[in-house]
């Protein structure tokens, strides 16, 4: 049986108190242990930021790699283990910003990877630019008067670019984005949950207040129907006085990229395999090629 | 590229980087060739860590230094390169049916714990142990027993971020001290001619072709006129290139760049000074009659 226990490990994270990485922390551990996955079975693979510095703060298999590259290193961790489950968290300067082409790529390609976004609208670590997310007209350190730019629209992206399981979360329903955690981790190809994470330190308009008095659920939205990819797409758009969470989009994936890999098809994953040398045989056939 | 190469160093990821150099820089001329990446891939990236460069001359050269990076790849997990050109990497020429020796091919994992090492492990795995090589044991993610973050930041040991002084001397001296045992791995320059020639080109990667067709054919106008010492391995600098090098008598680079690196890297690493150099970076390779013209004109 998988433990909380089995997660926790001494070490007291640098975040913010009252930063919504904390729920999110929270809200991912319960999840894994609620579906079972043990901290070996896992590798978390994540960007540079606050937030991407969260598999320091649990006992489990992780990267901590580059700002904006957390998806090259995690789509080949999974080619090389294919049998091991692996996330991808980062920030959204990070995976929505310098890693935007990645992700779009990554989506495309339906790694079976899960992936989170902790998308608190701003460059937290680096104390408050204005990122992709941030929105117009804000005004930050680095967009002194007023961003000009449009945010990007990941989640429309996401479905845009044949994303089958699309969602959005918020620590503040703490119950809510277990939930949604466990269901993109038991969703048979890519899934993304992106969560509105406040930044108490950095994003001042977007607070605990601000959402709580916004966020509605897909679920509780009579009428709404996850499996109708248009309206997914027009709903993922929306942001204003309503802010929906919850399950956007959701279909039956085809085979994930690892699956369609003619040499990972049969056997062991690649990790699983000895090394050898070529036979006789195959080095005949190498050079029979080179004739 | 340049940050993922610094993001292997420090997290002693081992990783084979190839580049077949092309005349830059951007886009410069794409389908051309030259050797102007030298000192860029001896640099690459942002602070220090050990690194390898090899620089097969031949195609059989190549392939056995092909499987020998990813080898020393392994053995100090860290980034390997190789550097071919445009020229190598699009080179065709005949090879004898056993040129390529295929049973000398070696597979070294170095110190990969396999999951009978980890079964037994009774202390927390330490990814990043201090040792007296610098190379520290290494585990694949998923067994029960070793569990940990590979990580970018600097780190300790277990590894935890942490940036107290004392473990960053500690850490980066473990990670550069792995370059003293790879002076071991990497091929020592060699000679081609008879020895004690009046004049010894130096080169380096693709160069040596023509380079030894030019010393043949000096050779048959007068015998024992001319050498060649070719580097394939140029860091870390090998460290029999001082003693070879002292024994020419007269020294001329030829390489294909503008500002001479292998002559920059040999006046760095050795204090040697070469008497004469021949450049090309028109993006056209090397050819036995460019050398000569050039070798003419600077005796003129
Ligand atoms: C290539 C590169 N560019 C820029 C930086 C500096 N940097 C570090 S974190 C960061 C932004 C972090 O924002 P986000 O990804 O949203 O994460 P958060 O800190 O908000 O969780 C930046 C620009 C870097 N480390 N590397
Ligand atoms: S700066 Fe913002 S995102 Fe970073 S730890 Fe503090 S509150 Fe959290
Ligand atoms: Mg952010």
């Amino acid at each position: 049986m998988v433990t909380r226990d089995d997660y926790r490990i001494d070490e007291k994270p640098t975040w913010c108190p009252g930063c919504g990485d904390y729920g999110i922390l929270n809200a991912l551990t319960r999840a894994l242990v609620e579906h079972a996955i043990a901290p070996h079975e896992l590798m978390i693979v994540t960007g540079i930021g606050c937030g991407s510095k969260l598999p320091q703060y649990m006992r489990v298999n992780g990267m901590h790699t580059l700002h904006g590259r957390p998806w090259p290193a995690a789509q080949g961790a999974k080619l090389a283990n294919h049998g091991m489950r692996v996330m991808i968290i980062h920030g959204d300067g990070d995976g929505y910003g310098e890693g935007l082409g990645h992700f779009v790529h990554a989506v495309r390609r339906n790694p079976g990877v899960t992936e989170i976004v902790q998308n608190n609208k701003i460059y937290g670590l680096t104390k408050g630019q204005f990122s992709p997310t941030s929105e117009k007209g804000w005004k930050t350190s680095t967009s002194p008067h007023g961003s000009a730019e449009d945010p990007a629209q990941p989640l429309a992206l996401a479905i845009t670019h044949g994303a089958t399981f699309v969602a959005r979360g918020y620590p503040g329903e703490l119950k809510h984005l277990i939930w949604l955690i466990g269901e993109a981790l038991e969703h048979p190809g890519y899934a993304l949950v992106d969560i509105l994470q406040p930044c108490v330190s950095f994003n001042k308009p977007r607070t605990y207040d601000y959402y709580a008095e916004r966020v509605y659920r897909l679920e509780d939205e009579t009428g709404y129907n996850p499996a109708n990819r248009t309206a997914a797409w027009e709903r993922a758009q929306e942001w204003g006085e309503r802010i929906p969470i919850g399950i956007f989009y959701r279909a039956i994936p085809g085979p994930t990229f690892e699956m369609l890999d003619p040499v990972l098809k049969e056997g062991a994953p690649l990790v699983k395999r000895p090394l050898e040398k070529l036979n006789s045989a195959q080095v005949e056939s190498l050079l029979a090629k080179l004739r | 590229m340049v940050e993922g190469t610094g993001f292997a160093g420090i997290s002693e990821t081992p990783v084979v980087i190839y580049n077949a150099q092309r005349p830059g820089p951007a886009t410069g001329l794409p389908t051309r060739t030259e050797q102007a990446d030298l000192l860029f891939m001896l640099h690459a990236s942002q602070d220090e860590f050990p690194r390898m460069i090899l620089a097969p001359g031949t195609l059989e050269e190549a392939f056995h230094l092909g499987w020998h990076a990813f080898n020393v790849a392994e053995r100090y997990q860290t980034p390997i390169m190789v550097l071919s050109d445009q020229f190598l990497a699009d080179a065709f020429r005949s090879l004898e049916a056993d040129a390529l020796d295929f049973d000398a091919v070696e597979i070294d994992r170095g110190a990969l714990l396999t999951d009978a090492d980890l079964d037994t492990l009774t202390e927390r795995y330490k990814r990043y142990q201090i040792t007296e090589s610098g190379v520290s044991p290494r585990a694949l993610p998923g067994h029960p027993n070793a569990v940990w973050v590979t990580e970018s930041n600097e780190h300790d040991e277990v590894p935890r971020i942490e940036e107290d002084a004392q473990n960053r001397i500690e850490q980066q001296s473990k990670r550069m001290r792995k370059a003293i045992a790879m002076t071991e791995d990497v091929p020592p320059p060699t000679w081609y001619g008879p020895e004690g020639a009046a004049l010894t080109l130096v080169c380096w990667g693709s160069t040596y072709g023509p380079a030894r067709e030019a010393v043949d054919r000096l050779n048959a106008q007068v015998a024992g006129a001319a050498n060649l010492l070719h580097f394939s391995g140029l860091e870390p600098f090998p460290p029999t290139a001082e003693t070879e090098l002292r024994k020419a008598h007269k020294t001329v680079v030829v390489e294909g760049n503008y500002t001479g690196q292998l002559e920059t890297l040999i006046r760095a690493r050795i204090g040697f000074s070469v008497d004469g150099h021949i450049r090309r970076f028109d993006g056209r390779p090397f050819k036995p009659e460019f050398i000569l013209a050039r070798l003419q004109e600077q005796e003129a």
